[in-house]
């Protein structure tokens, strides 16, 4: 025998069964974890990897996929995935699985490290970040914040207008008119004292006794043309209080004007106390429906990225030429899980359940399968879940095409709470839940629908917070109308792009909660108007009256003042005129006659040839 | 000793009692082994066949070592000559064929490297044997009669042994 020649064959034969049997299930398990963390872009733990090659077999134990967009989670984790191979397709370097079970199947469970690679951690970080702020996961769908500000929030602002005077325009105007009126007509008052000096200081300028007749001539003068000066004054301020008069019937109709403002205000103000059903329904639906719609659309996303990622694995970093592809029809996809049997424990809404289910078509070319990945699961437990969801990726020239439909079934569900607690709540327990979502996504355009039911449901308002705001009657009537629902539902409608989804809610609970609302409101609101109104009209009634007791009692004592001066001048001027001035004609003659004649406004007076026709008469007396 | 004799036979078949010929033909494998990318069943076959044959396989892992490496540099040939090859029109049928046919696709032979480094490795097979044999019927002995003097070569071919025994 050559032993030579035999020696090492056989040694690099027995080597070669000796990786398969101790080296090929470890390498293939690296292999495994190195392929699937590629694909996850998160760590995937694999406890341990059993292959059978009679029949052809896999069976992977103890797996965790961490969830990338989550750190510290696990996006899935399961016991145990047994998989019959095909031989065939094998054969033609496709792994497809003809038969499996995956069994223990969990989600979101908690894992002790962060699950994200290395060198992908800060990246991980980046991208979600980018992806929040591209598709708004904080932004509430339903706006609620503002919603119930806008819907309890009133019914404080009705409240404070109730009892606050100074939101009419007609009580700002009244005070506004009187401090105008007030500074009006103590100016005209100033400026009649201050012509009553002057006046004085005419008289005290016609009675001063001088030796020489020319100055005393000169007083006189001087005296009559001042006093003429104190009488136009007295005209204008006359003219003046005319003038307010006519300003006043002005501001009067002004304030009237404002005064019926705001009675139409008053009106319109409890008009708003009619609420806005759909408002009411948002408020009250929006929190537990906008997180059912997030977690739906979360599921899409996950569950989306994740099939992408099946299907379509990245290229290797370091590949040598390239692939040119020829499909023979005996050709298979590259991967295919043709049914995979799934059980496990799940949470859904809280509730703890026990699944199973199927999911079948799996591949990384499914144009060539040329079926749709199909994944059921049906639930039970606390609730009984029917979930189907359908990858349609069969049509390359057209979109994928995601559906989901769930259909999830309560009994005694935990107490559900409605509203905010900061204005206003409601706490719902019912005998059952059921909650229906279609939804479809092809490409990125979401359509879909979402029915939401509870009953016979028993609700709960939580009215502290909201009974600091508005009357005890309200909170009362708020009470019954909300203990008198027995079925709360909403449809909610799905529209734009799984990014930046738009929902319509339509739900009956608005239309009861304003119906009651109205009821309760409509005796509190016609008591609010007759009392506002009342006090409005006596608010204006009495600024009125005291603003026209304003105007008279300032125009009366004005008038009177404005006459004491006028009869003052007519005395001084009568005086310099008639008596002291008679003397001095006798010895002047007429000329003084000009003098007098200062009096008379209607006549010109040419003073310097009075004074010139005076002076020739003194020197003739004084000659004589 | 007796653990030793399958050891022994091993260096010997390795080593010292190969021809001239026997070597050139395990180079010229290993030089086509070693230019074809791994992991795939074409070179899988011809690390096969290379253990198969009377070749020396000594001469052959050397040449794998060295033209691994060497091969790098022909990947850009290779894959001109593969895309050639993979993309005429009048193979196409041919190709599909094969990608239909069970294992072939594990041979790669769809990937323009793979195909190139193969049919360039295959076609220097014969010429690396003629132009081989010369050198190694040269330089064959004195290289037998240098490596029977380490130590661990003669205790495994029992030189050492049959040394003591005679003196």
């Amino acid at each position: 025998m050559r032993w030579g020649y035999v020696i090492p064959r056989v040694i690099i034969v027995a080597s070669i069964w000796a990786f398969f049997a101790y080296g090929f299930d470890p390498a293939l398990r690296y292999a495994s974890i190195y392929g699937a963390q590629k694909a996850m872009g998160a760590k995937v733990e694999i406890g341990s990897l059993k292959t059978g090659f009679w029949p052809l077999g896999l069976v992977l134990g103890d797996v965790r996929v961490a969830d990338r967009n989550a750190p510290g989670t696990n996006l899935i984790e399961f016991d145990s995935l047994t998989m019959d191979l095909s031989g065939p397709a094998l054969s033609r370097k496709s792994f497809v699985v003809e038969d499996g079970e995956l069994s223990g199947l969990r989600w979101a469970t908690p894992r002790k490290d962060s699950g994200l690679l290395p060198d992908a951690e800060s990246a991980a970080d980046k991208s979600k970040q980018a992806d929040e702020s591209a598709d708004g996961a904080s932004i509430p769908l339903f706006g609620l914040d503002e919603k119930g500000a806008e819907l309890f929030g009133a019914l404080q602002d009705r409240a404070d207008a109730l009892l606050d005077e100074d939101q009419f325009e007609s009580v700002r105007m009244g005070k506004e008119l009187e401090k105008k009126w007030t500074q009006n007509f103590t100016e005209l008052e100033s400026q009649a004292l201050d012509l009553k000096a002057e006046i004085d200081d005419i008289q005290r300028i016609a009675r001063l006794k001088e030796k020489d007749r020319l100055a005393q001539i000169e007083n006189y003068r001087k005296a009559a043309v001042e006093s003429q000066d104190a009488l136009a004054k007295i005209k204008h301020i006359r003219d003046e209080v005319v003038a307010e008069k006519q300003q006043s019937r002005t501001d009067f109709a002004a304030f009237n004007a404002a005064r019926e403002r705001d009675l139409a205000k008053i009106r319109q103000q409890i008009n708003a106390f009619e609420s806005d059903p759909q408002q009411i329904a948002e408020y009250l639906l929006g929190p537990e429906l906008d997180r059912r719609v997030k977690d739906m659309l979360d599921w899409v996303k996950t569950a989306r990225s994740t099939y992408q990622r099946v299907a379509n694995p990245p290229a290797p970093m370091r590949m040598r030429g390239e692939d040119i592809v020829f499909v023979h029809p005996a050709q298979t996809p590259k991967v295919l899980i043709k049914t995979l049997k799934l059980n496990g424990q799940g949470e859904l809404h809280s509730l703890p359940l026990e699944f199973q289910g199927t999911l079948t078509g799996l591949t990384s070319s499914p144009v060539m399968h040329g079926e749709p990945a199909v994944l059921q699961l049906t639930a039970t437990g606390p609730a009984a879940v029917d979930l189907k969801f359908v990858f349609d990726y069969t049509h390359p020239d057209a979109e994928p095409v995601h559906e989901l439909t769930l259909k999830f079934e309560a009994g005694n569900v935990p107490p559900l709470n409605l509203g905010d607690e900061k204005s206003f709540a409601v706490a719902v327990t019912a005998e059952r839940l059921t909650c229906t979502i279609q939804l479809k996504l092809i490409g990125d355009n979401l359509t879909g629908k979402l029915h939401f039911d509870e009953q016979p449901a028993t609700l709960s308002p939580h009215l502290d917070h909201l009974a600091k705001k508005v009357p005890a009657q309200v909170v009362e009537v708020l009470k019954d109308v909300f203990t008198a629902i027995r079925t709360v539902e909403g449809d909610v409608d799905l529209s734009g792009t799984l990014l930046r989804p738009r929902v319509k809610l339509h739900s009956e609970i608005g239309h009861h909660v304003a119906g009651g609302l109205k009821t309760a409101m409509t005796h509190q609101v016609d008591q609010g108007r007759d009392q506002l109104e009342s006090r409005l009209n006596d608010q204006v009634a009495r600024q009125s009256g005291k603003l026209k007791d304003l105007f008279k009692q300032k125009s009366q004592a004005l008038s009177a003042q404005l006459n004491l001066n006028e009869k003052q001048v007519q005395e001084l001027m009568n005086e310099i005129g008639g008596g002291n001035l008679a003397d001095l004609e006798k010895a002047v003659g007429n000329p003084l006659n000009l003098i007098k004649q200062t009096g008379d406004t209607s006549k010109p007076v040419d003073l310097k040839k009075a004074e010139e026709e005076v002076k020739g008469g003194l020197k003739k007396l004084l000659r004589r | 000793m007796f653990l030793l004799s399958p050891l022994r036979y091993l260096a010997k078949a390795l080593v010292l009692e190969s021809t001239p010929r026997q070597m050139a033909w395990g180079f010229a494998l290993g030089v086509a082994i070693g230019l074809v990318p791994k992991g795939n069943l074409i070179a899988v076959s011809l690390m096969t066949l290379l253990c198969a044959l009377r070749v020396n396989i000594a001469a052959g892992t050397g040449a794998i070592a060295l033209f691994a490496w060497i091969g790098m540099y022909f990947d850009p040939l290779s894959h001109r000559l593969g895309h050639y090859l993979l993309t005429r029109p009048d193979l196409q049928q041919f190709w599909t064929k094969l990608a239909g046919m069970r294992f072939v696709p594990w041979t790669d032979f769809n990937n323009t490297v793979v195909l190139g480094s193969t049919v360039i490795g295959l076609t220097a097979v014969l010429p690396v044997y003629f132009a081989t044999r010369p050198i190694f019927e040269k330089f064959a002995p004195k290289l037998s009669a240098h490596v029977a003097r380490f130590r661990l070569v003669a205790v495994l071919t029992g030189g050492d042994l049959a040394t003591r025994v005679a003196s």
